[in-house]
């Protein structure tokens, strides 16, 4: 049973161990994701204050939580690198990092696209979307910063910590609508007052952020693979010469 | 190899925790500035009152009354204070009485406010039209 998973930790095994679920995975996406917003943006009746505005969560809470899921994954990745030196961990929160960014800045433009007309303005500079920014900008500086430094093994490192250190920013993100007057509403799915939201739009939601969830594992997963692949390829071809 | 590691483990700890102190303290002396808005009742409370503030509460039921073309005038309250609001200009889609709003503007001598700025507040509940409202408190934000 263990050593399946500690096969995982070296290149060649992770190559092999994630062949097959990475493409469950990547089916898997396909499927929630097409039942998840096909019904949230078509089928689903509007909402009885926001009429059909209110079909941007169908996107903006499953890019908003992913966003911050990818960066707890990071920081996990980055800890497994910095305390064992993991060469996978690194890979993987390399591309955490990316995905991570990509989400962060949908999760912000389809809120200020939503908030507009509801709200009544595109930004306003409060705990919620301040500190969500914040997130956002810690993915660039991360990604900036392994391109920054030409030693890999340094770069590494120093993203790791870099990552780390970050997380405090996550409770902050997460806590924000409790702990401050904010603009922004408090959380309909991890509220007190459960549910706040009719099972009609809760179901394809649910399925819409599940299937963003195997997308973005698919998604690391398959560049992680290519990552370790061209290197192999890197060697090979060293060694030939 | 062990102890390297142990010493990495322990530099992280320690480096994370302080940057969680030094934050959580930061955010504590900062807690009354972060918030974006006031409540009537914490605004009749201040002592120094600023030239411009932002002023959060819900749109009194049966107080909205269309002045002239765009020139509104409403009251606010929290259910415990409650302040007349003049404002000219486009309201945003969710602005109904009932629903919580926030105004940026000024407060005059004469105890009402003149907004320049009016942004409604969403809460957390969604339901389709036909449905009744079985979550207890809708449009009633928890101030």
């Amino acid at each position: 049973m263990w050593h399946r998973w500690i096969s995982l930790l070296s290149p060649k095994g992770f190559l092999r161990g994630t062949k097959f679920w990475a493409r469950v995975l990547g089916v898997l996406a396909i499927l929630l994701m097409g039942y998840g917003l096909f019904a949230g943006l078509f089928l689903v009746l509007a909402d009885y204050q926001q009429g059909d505005a209110f079909r941007i969560i169908y996107v903006h809470v499953p890019c908003a939580m992913l966003s911050m899921s990818l960066y707890f994954a990071m920081a996990l990745m980055s800890f497994s690198t910095y305390v064992w030196r993991l060469k996978i961990a690194d890979m993987l929160a390399a591309n955490c990092a990316i995905l991570g960014a990509v989400f962060a800045a949908l999760a912000l433009c389809t809120g200020a696209v939503w908030g507009k007309p509801m709200w009544g303005t595109w930004w306003v500079w409060d705990g919620r979307l301040t500190s969500e920014l914040v997130l956002f900008f810690l993915y660039l500086g991360v990604i900036a910063l392994r391109s920054a430094i030409a030693d890999a093994f340094k770069a590494s490192r120093a993203c790791a910590l870099l990552s780390i250190l970050g997380i405090v920013n996550l409770p902050i993100i997460h806590f924000s609508v409790n702990w401050w007057h904010t603009l922004h509403q408090k959380s309909t799915l991890l509220g007190l007052h459960t549910p706040t939201m009719a099972d009609s739009m809760l179901w394809p939601l649910l399925a819409s952020m599940a299937g963003f969830c195997c997308f973005a594992a698919w998604w690391v997963i398959q560049n992680t693979r290519a990552d370790i692949l061209s290197q192999q390829q890197a060697i090979d071809k060293r060694g030939c010469a | 190899m062990g102890k390297l590691r142990r010493h990495r483990l322990l530099m992280l700890a320690w480096l994370t925790s302080f940057l969680g102190l030094a934050l959580g303290m930061l955010l504590y002396s900062l807690r009354d500035n972060l918030s974006v808005y006031v409540t009537p009742s914490e605004l009749k409370a201040l002592k120094h009152v600023p030239k411009s503030l932002d002023l959060g509460g819900l749109v009194a039921q049966n107080s909205f009354f269309r002045l002239h073309g765009v020139q509104v005038r409403f009251v606010l309250t929290d259910f415990q204070q409650q302040i007349t609001v003049f404002y000219t200009g486009i309201l945003p889609a969710l602005f109904r009485e009932g629903q919580g709003v926030i105004v940026s503007g000024a407060l005059q001598n004469n105890g009402s406010f003149i907004a320049t700025r009016v942004l409604a507040k969403h809460d957390e509940n969604y339901r389709p039209p036909h449905l009744p409202n079985t979550n207890g408190k809708s449009n009633k934000e928890s101030q």
